[in-house]
């Protein structure tokens, strides 16, 4: 039984036009859906077109071929971008630069002010939306002085404000540090698990294993596509591809190498501990054979 | 010289200096409406009474706003130089056009007489006063509620087509962003001094090399801005943002006694000025 | 023992002071490298590493305590700041974003032009810095710096740095924003400018795969002080460091502790892939220690 997709890419291709000789094909002929409440990564190495494409996803950009539908909405029609953007949230990779207002609660209202949601209704959501990203306590404040995790926090609360489907975070990690970078994937952890669908573009691989499933993008293309696990399985192919895997990843198939018992296909940190615990005869005493 | 590059630090305007105060807490609208109202009055006080009350009033909306009077202060520094040229050229060359009081001194164009000296004075008493008027809103207010108030005050110029709410987001976009470029200033300047760039050295008439010592700040500077500014405009674009299109209001401001009581005591400061005699 | 290089000796630092926003960046930080060190500074946003590596080049002076720096002292009234800067090369976060010429050549060429070299060296001294990051001299010299990859003008702002022939090179986030590829390129070279050709490098880093990769040495910061120094394994040895201060660990170490915490006689410090897998295969039944 599948799910009725909530975005659905469809053929799409696009250049991006220098002057008339010069034209630079980023995407070629990419299909692929997003289902309702998945999280799905697209990782690739710049230039790839992975970034290009999350833009296709709100009507950001539009493709030079083919469709990108947003719940039945053809992001081509513009007069549906204000409705799709607002199903389909957009954070960007730069804390700093997708701050509008000059105090954090403004900031989250800024989407509701633009799609002329009532004041009233506009207090509240506000409300949730900074108290779901925990960040109630800095409503009154100045973005500036936030730390950069603290931004991409109001950054999602803008988003969430304005209760879209889905939310794309388009390298929204890159910038941040690792204190910051775990709350954030903190709090994408938290919605996807409430049900929010979740595209993240990033250079994380340990991020992509969280993930539901994985894209691979090569010269605007996908090249890979599956479960994290079939993902970073094809160790040789991302190299090829200049990517990495998980360190846990990379461990695993080490221990495997040369215990071939153990399983080479882990990609979460647990999971490389519960195989050494299985891998135990039943009496805890390890013993010597 | 430790602190040579330590923009942020010392930039006081457009600092919000909360301190929970009446004056605070002012529907800014009112507050903006009632600061016009004194500049003008101010601006067209020549006496030297009236600029006395004026520079009370002021020194008492400090007091009110328990704003440190030092923040006011050093808010005048930068504007000293404007104030002494202003004073010089007033004082060489008013004396021709402003006709009565006692000559002191003639020589060709020159002429400086009571009158002459009396607008110098009373030209620096009036620059200082806007400048500790213009403190005690900025630290009072915060930039959003400005922005607020003169979207506010400016509306009814919609009816003459006027794009107030673009307007107002743009002002918000560069308030918002002063601090922002101010840090990024200061790390390029950092950044070309590590690698030898030296600012401001050198005879201050070599215009053109003194201009050149700067290109290293400057072009780094407006192509960050450039990426910047694409960067916000997706991030807009991408919260449904308009431009032109009707949009609805975050903040609502609801005007209270004080408020009515601000705006009163403001006409009543500027009836006064203007209406206070002049002895001399 | 000689003297080393870089020797900081109770570093006090304070901003703004004597307005009620003073705030002490710096709290007496003592730290040192020695000649052809590389030497890793981690530690949360506002922890004060970047106050601290503005004082190596004299951005910033000492307000009280000592910095030493190849036998200068920091505090001396008649201080050389523009010999200092020779010496200390210091590369800030983002530092593609401060190139401002054209061509890069010339970009690369302004710091020795600063130093009022003769052409001839300075075209010695930009060849040299630029093959030194992996620039083809012949090649780039005449590109055009807008057109490069964001990694390749993080390459050409390093080779700035080094064009001056510094003795200790100070890098600030070095791979920040880099896609996997560029960041181990960038890594690769910075381990050879400081193994092959003995440059002291002392780097701000929150990825603590790359502390462990580059670091001899490493000073965790906290709250303006050094909270804790030691080599690598030292560090990701000591659990209650790293946890009182979310400074993170390479997930082979994390993995090795969670190991640790289930009752497996494993070395937790074993941060290399090989080395924690040889922990691993330690306590699998059959394997002998």
């Amino acid at each position: 039984m599948k799910k009725e997709a909530l975005i659905r890419v469809e053929g799409v291709s696009f250049a991006y036009t220098i002057n008339q000789t010069n034209i630079i094909p980023v995407l070629r002929d990419v299909s692929f859906q997003v289902y309702p409440g998945e999280y799905l990564a697209m990782i690739g190495h710049n230039g790839s077109g992975k970034s290009t494409l999350a833009k296709m996803l709100n009507g950001i950009l539009t493709p030079d071929a083919g469709d990108v539908w947003v719940e039945g909405l053809n992001t081509k029609e513009k007069s549906l971008h204000r409705e799709i953007r607002r199903r389909v949230g957009m954070v960007f990779q730069h804390p700093d630069n997708q701050l509008v207002a000059t105090i954090v609660e403004d900031d989250v209202a800024f989407g509701l002010e633009n799609i002329g949601v009532p004041a009233d209704e506009m207090k509240q959501r506000v409300d949730e939306a900074l108290e779901a990203v925990g960040m109630s306590a800095f409503r009154q404040r100045p973005p500036h002085h936030l730390s950069g995790g603290q931004k991409q926090r109001i950054a999602i609360a803008g988003i969430l404000a304005m209760k879209p489907d889905c939310i794309v975070l388009d390298e929204a990690t890159s910038m941040l540090d690792s204190h910051g970078r775990r709350e954030i994937l903190g709090v994408i952890g938290k919605l996807n698990k409430a049900g929010m669908t979740i595209v993240s573009v990033t250079h994380h691989m340990s991020e992509a294993a969280d993930a539901d499933r994985v894209l691979v993008m090569e010269e605007g293309q996908i090249v890979l596509e599956g479960t994290p696990r079939e993902v970073f399985r094809q160790a040789e192919r991302l190299h090829a591809l200049h990517l990495d895997v998980p360190q846990a990843s990379q461990l695993a198939a080490a221990v495997n190498r040369q215990y071939q018992r153990f399983r080479p296909d882990l990609i979460h940190k647990d999971e490389i501990v519960d195989e050494v615990e299985r891998l135990q005869p039943p009496i805890a005493e390890v013993s010597g054979s | 010289m430790a602190g040579e590059f330590e923009l942020t630090r010392n930039i006081t305007i457009g600092q919000y200096l909360p301190t929970g105060s009446v004056i605070h807490r002012l529907d800014p609208r009112y507050k903006l409406a009632a600061y016009v109202i004194i500049v003008i009055a101010i601006a067209m006080c020549s006496s030297y009474l009236g600029n006395l009350v004026a520079l009370a009033f002021c020194l008492w909306l400090f007091w009110q706003s328990r704003i440190p009077i030092h923040y006011g202060i050093s808010g005048i520094k930068p504007a000293v130089p404007f104030i002494i040229i202003l004073g010089v050229l007033q004082l060489l060359f008013y004396g021709g056009i402003a006709t009565g009081g006692t000559v002191y001194f003639e020589y060709a164009f020159v002429k400086i007489t009571s009158a002459s000296i009396k607008l110098v004075i009373v030209s620096a008493v009036r620059f200082v006063e806007i400048i500790f008027i213009s403190s005690v809103l900025t630290l009072s207010t915060s930039t959003t509620q400005l922005t607020h108030g003169m979207e506010r005050l400016l509306s009814p110029l919609e009816k003459v087509k006027f794009p107030v709410h673009t307007f107002a987001v743009v002002i918000t976009i560069a308030v918002r962003f002063v601090p922002t470029f101010a840090m990024e200033m200061e790390k390029m300047m950092k950044a070309q001094a590590s690698r030898g760039a030296e600012f401001g050295t050198g005879e201050w008439w070599r215009i053109v090399k003194r201009t050149k010592d700067m290109f290293p700040i400057i072009i780094p500077l407006f192509n960050v801005a450039m990426t910047r500014a694409e960067d916000l405009i997706l991030a807009m674009e991408a919260r449904c943002y308009t431009p032109g299109a009707a949009r609805s209001a975050y903040n609502h401001y609801r005007a209270a006694a004080r408020d009515y009581a601000a705006l009163a005591v403001g006409i009543l400061a500027a009836l006064i000025l203007l209406i206070v005699p002049d002895p001399l | 023992m000689s003297q080393p290089l870089l020797q900081v000796k109770g570093l006090r630092h304070t901003y703004m002071r004597g307005t009620p926003l003073e705030h002490t960046a710096l709290h007496g930080v003592d730290m040192y490298a020695n000649k052809g060190e590389c030497v890793a500074i981690i530690g949360h946003t506002g922890s004060g590493k970047s106050t601290l590596i503005q004082h190596f080049n004299g951005l910033q002076l000492p307000e009280s305590g000592q910095v030493v720096i190849d036998g200068v002292d920091l505090s001396q009234p008649k201080l050389n700041v523009k010999e200092l800067r020779k010496k200390v090369g210091l590369v800030f976060q983002n530092p593609e974003d401060q190139l401002f010429e054209k061509l890069v050549g010339d970009d690369v060429a302004y710091g020795p032009f600063k130093q009022g070299l003769p052409l001839e060296q300075v075209v010695e001294q930009v060849k040299w810095a630029m093959e030194l990051v992996g620039l083809s001299f012949e090649e780039m010299k005449d590109r055009a710096t807008y057109a490069l990859s964001g990694g390749q003008k993080r390459k050409v702002a390093l080779a700035g740095v080094l064009a001056l022939r510094p003795k200790i090179l100070v890098l600030d986030e070095p791979t920040a924003g880099l896609d996997p590829k560029s960041r181990k390129e960038l890594l690769e070279r910075i381990r050879y400018l400081n193994r092959q050709e003995q440059l002291t490098v002392i780097f701000v880093s929150h990825n603590m795969e790359e502390v462990a990769y580059l670091a001899d040495r490493v000073y965790v910061m906290a709250g303006g002080c050094v909270v804790c120094s030691g080599t690598p394994r030292e560090i990701f040895g000591n659990r209650s460091v790293l946890e009182e201060h979310q400074a993170g660990a390479p997930e082979t170490v994390e993995i090795l502790y969670r190991l640790y915490d289930r009752g497996f006689d494993v070395k937790p410090d074993a941060f290399l892939v090989e080395e924690a897998a040889q922990e691993i295969l330690s306590v699998l039944p059959g394997i002998r220690r």
